[in-house]
Formats: C-alpha cells, structure tokens, sequence
C-alpha cells in the first residue's frame, strides 16, 4: 500500500513569483522596485530577497506597481538575502 | 497597431533620466500608474518614452529619485497640432476640403458598363442619359428601378440589365439577348433558280434533280423537286437541299463625266481643346481657323486612377479643311477607274462567286466615258422555294 507524501507546508503569501521562458524572457511579480539597471545586471528587490539577474543585452520591457519583465540573454540567476 | 494610434493621438515624448538613482525614477512612476514603455539604461540613467501628460507629472518624482529628466524628442499629434497653430488656413484648408470631399460624393463621377459584347456602349449610355443617369448626375436623384425599366423597354437586344451604384461609380451590368438558333427549316420545299445560268454542277443532298450540267435555266426554274410519286402513285413530299453552280451572265454600265470635281483632305489642321468636369465643358486651347468645307474628329481622355475612371476628360476636336480638285481624266485613266470599281463590285456585291471571264470596253461621247462590263460568275444559283401542303 503507498503511503501518501508528507508535503512541508510553505509560507508564499510574500515571496516573489518568477516565471521564466527559456533564459530569454523572466517575468517576476511581487517586486518592490528596481535596484540596478544595466544591460548586463539588473536587480530587482522583493519583500524577502533581491534578485540579481545577469546576461547579455537585458532590458525591462515592462514595470508596473509589483510586476516587472526582463527580456534579454539571461545566463546567471542570484538571490541575495 | 492601436496602441501606436492612441499613444499617436495623445502625444508623447522619448526622454533621458541622469542623475543619482535612475532606478528609483523607474520605481516610482511604476508605483503611480505612470505608463512608461522602452525604458533602457543608458550611460549615467535611463531612457524611455511616456505620453505628454505622463511627462509633467514625473517632474518632482525626478527631483526626489535626484535625476534630471530631459526631453530628447517629442511625437503625435498635440505636437503637430500645436506647431501649426498660428496658421490658421491649414484647418480651414482641412475642413473645406473634407467638405468638398463629402459634397463631390453625392454625384456620380463615371459610368461603367459591363457586359456589352455586341452591343454599342454609346448606345446603352444615351439610353441612360435620356433615363436621367449621367456623368454628374445626384445620387439621390437617381432612380435605379425606374431607369431599369425604361432602359429594358428601351433596347430591345437587353435581356437583363442592372444599375448599382458604387460609391461615385454607377456600375451597369447588361446581359444581352441570345442570338434565335438558325434551325434547319425541315418543311417540303423545292430548289429554284435565283438567276438566268447555266448549270455547271448539282450536288443534291435532299429531293430529286431535275436539271443536268450543261442545262440553261431561267430565274424561278425548279433545279431540285421535293416531291416524289410513289409506287402507288401517291405523292411524297420532302425538303429538298442542294447546291447548284451555274456561270451566270451579268452586265453592268458605268459613267463618268468627262470633267467633275472630288474633295481631298488638306494639310490644313485645326485643333481645339476641351477640359468636361462634370458634364461642364472649358475651353482649354482656342484656334479661330476656319475652312468653308471641313471635316471633324472628336478624341475624348478621360483621366483614370487605380481604375477609377474621374469625371475629368480632355476633348480634342481637330477639323481638318478639305480642299476641291477637278479631274479631267484621259480615257487610260477612266479605265483604270472602271476596272477598281467593278473589283470592287465584284468583292463586295458578289463574294462568293467565281469570275470565269470578264470584258470591260470603254466608249467615250461627249458627256464623258462610258463602260460596259460584262462578267461571267460562277455561283450557286439555288434558292429553297416552300410550298404548303394539304392532306385531303
């Protein structure tokens, strides 16, 4: 008989939600701004982390209240508590 | 597309932020609603556009984020607007024309006829000017069932015709009447002759011969009979169908005085112009030549564009003086006339036969030359001739 998995419980009520198309285009909500802007870094700061994105030719296609998308050469993801 | 359009309609302006924290002007127009799109990083700050409004607004949120924002070029239409301000013909210019634009779309600006193989296009289109649909005319006053009508009682060669109006465009589609099938006549009849001859051959495919190469015949002889008595000695009756060849004796006179007078085109050439806009017709060029005898051409060019034909054309009527020649003609020369004359006769008059022999003597009196020409056509002189029958 299988047992059922113990799921952990996870609290996500203010963690970001990154949502990424290949390593060419990250969509991220629950932001609190940008940090950094250049073509080769961007960061951007949450309610637990700041996320660091590097690549090649990054841009923000889009920014609004809590959501912001990247679309570039995305080749490192950091999270930087 | 339409996002292009209204950011085109409200304006805006692509600008360069430098300063401390470029970012933070970012976040904070973010945080506000301010819609800014193409935001890149530049040397010291960012770039980006916004819409005009969008622009004055983000003046102190610049001055808290500690960058100077400045302007590097602006787009739409409050721009353009604005830069025309102080001329005032421009929008006056704009609403005379789009007034003129809806007040031409009330006439129609040409006539296009579909469907009119064989028969005359200036025909149907006076038929529709007398029915009140011409270059020029109001739309609204035009009454496509009634014209319909008039123009179907009108020509009698239209089965079918139908009048759309297009636009400025009056579309007349036409189906014309079909041709009466020729339909073999099978009712009895005989074969006569239709001219004095002699036979040179019979090729009966119906009815029964009643003549022989080398037989003289007179015009309303039977050639081929189509009745037959039978064994019982009945009468049958058939519809006789043949071609008869006969060499047929034709004479002809022909005159011409000795000294008469004929009319020739001269090099004298008068052109005039005529610019028709609506039906309305301006002298373009004037010419004030004027000949005693003179023939006319008329050239119309009507102006097209995209197949659109415009209600704009160009008349060029040229008049051409013709200038009077007497002719005294030798008797080689009055010859020469009779001889084209009588080809002529004989390409025109009588196609289908064949000349066999033919004499030409020219007589000269005092009233001028004379000709007598006699020809000999080989021709089929048949001719169905009907005739009723009644049983009793």
């Amino acid at each position: 008989m299988k047992r059922p998995t113990a799921r952990i419980p996870l609290d996500l009520g203010t963690a970001p939600l990154i949502e990424m198309i290949g390593n060419r285009s990250v969509s991220v909500e629950g932001s609190t701004g940008i940090l950094l802007y250049e073509t080769t870094n961007i960061k951007i700061g949450t309610n637990r982390m700041v996320l660091s994105f590097e690549g090649r030719g990054l841009g923000v296609r889009c920014v609004s209240g809590s959501c912001v998308e990247i679309t570039g050469y995305v080749t490192k993801i950091e999270f930087v508590s | 597309m339409l996002v292009s359009v209204v950011r085109f309609c409200k304006g805006y302006v692509d600008f360069t932020a430098r300063g401390r924290s470029p970012e933070r002007l970012l976040n904070l127009t973010a945080v506000r609603g301010i819609s800014l799109w193409n935001p890149k990083p530049v040397e010291g700050g960012v770039c980006g556009s916004m819409y005009a409004s969008d622009y004055r607004r983000i003046r102190p949120l610049a001055a808290r984020a500690g960058v100077a924002a400045r302007v590097e070029r602006r787009h739409g239409l409050p721009f353009i607007v604005n830069r025309y301000k102080g001329r005032l013909g421009l929008p006056v210019g704009a609403v005379l024309g789009a007034v003129l634009i809806v007040f031409l779309s009330q006439f129609l600006w040409s006539l296009r006829i579909v469907g009119a193989d064989n028969i005359s296009e200036r025909k149907i289109r006076d038929c529709l000017a007398d029915n009140g649909i011409t270059v020029g005319t109001r739309k609204s006053a035009v009454d496509v069932d009634k014209t319909e009508r008039g123009m179907l009682l009108e020509l009698d060669d239209i089965r079918w015709l139908s009048v759309n109006l297009l636009g400025c465009t009056a579309d007349i589609e036409v189906r014309e009447k079909a041709k009466k099938p020729d339909v073999m006549s099978l009712e009895p009849c005989n074969i006569k002759a239709k001219e004095d001859g002699v036979i040179t051959s019979v090729k009966a495919r119906g009815g029964f011969s009643e003549v022989k190469v080398g037989s003289g015949v007179v015009k309303g002889d039977l050639l081929v009979s189509g009745v037959k008595m039978t064994k019982l000695n009945t009468p049958s009756y058939l519809h006789a169908d043949a071609d008869v060849y006969a060499d047929v004796y034709s004479e002809r006179e022909l005159k011409i005085p000795k000294q008469y007078d004929y009319y020739s085109l001269s090099e004298n050439t008068a052109e005039r112009k005529r610019m028709r806009l609506f039906g309305l017709e301006l002298p373009v060029t004037f010419s004030f030549a004027a000949y005693d005898d003179a023939v006319f051409t008329l050239r119309e060019e009507s102006l097209c564009v995209n197949d659109t034909l415009l209600p704009l054309s160009l008349l060029t009527e040229t008049e051409r003086g013709l200038s009077r020649h007497e002719a005294a003609p030798d008797r080689e020369q009055a010859k020469t006339v009779f001889r084209n004359a009588e080809l002529l006769y004989e390409a025109f008059s009588r196609p289908e036969g064949t000349v066999k022999r033919r004499d030409l003597t020219v007589t000269e009196d005092e009233e001028g030359f004379s000709c007598h020409f006699s020809c000999v056509f080989n021709e089929n002189i048949a001719e169905e001739a009907e005739f009723s029958v009644t049983e009793g």
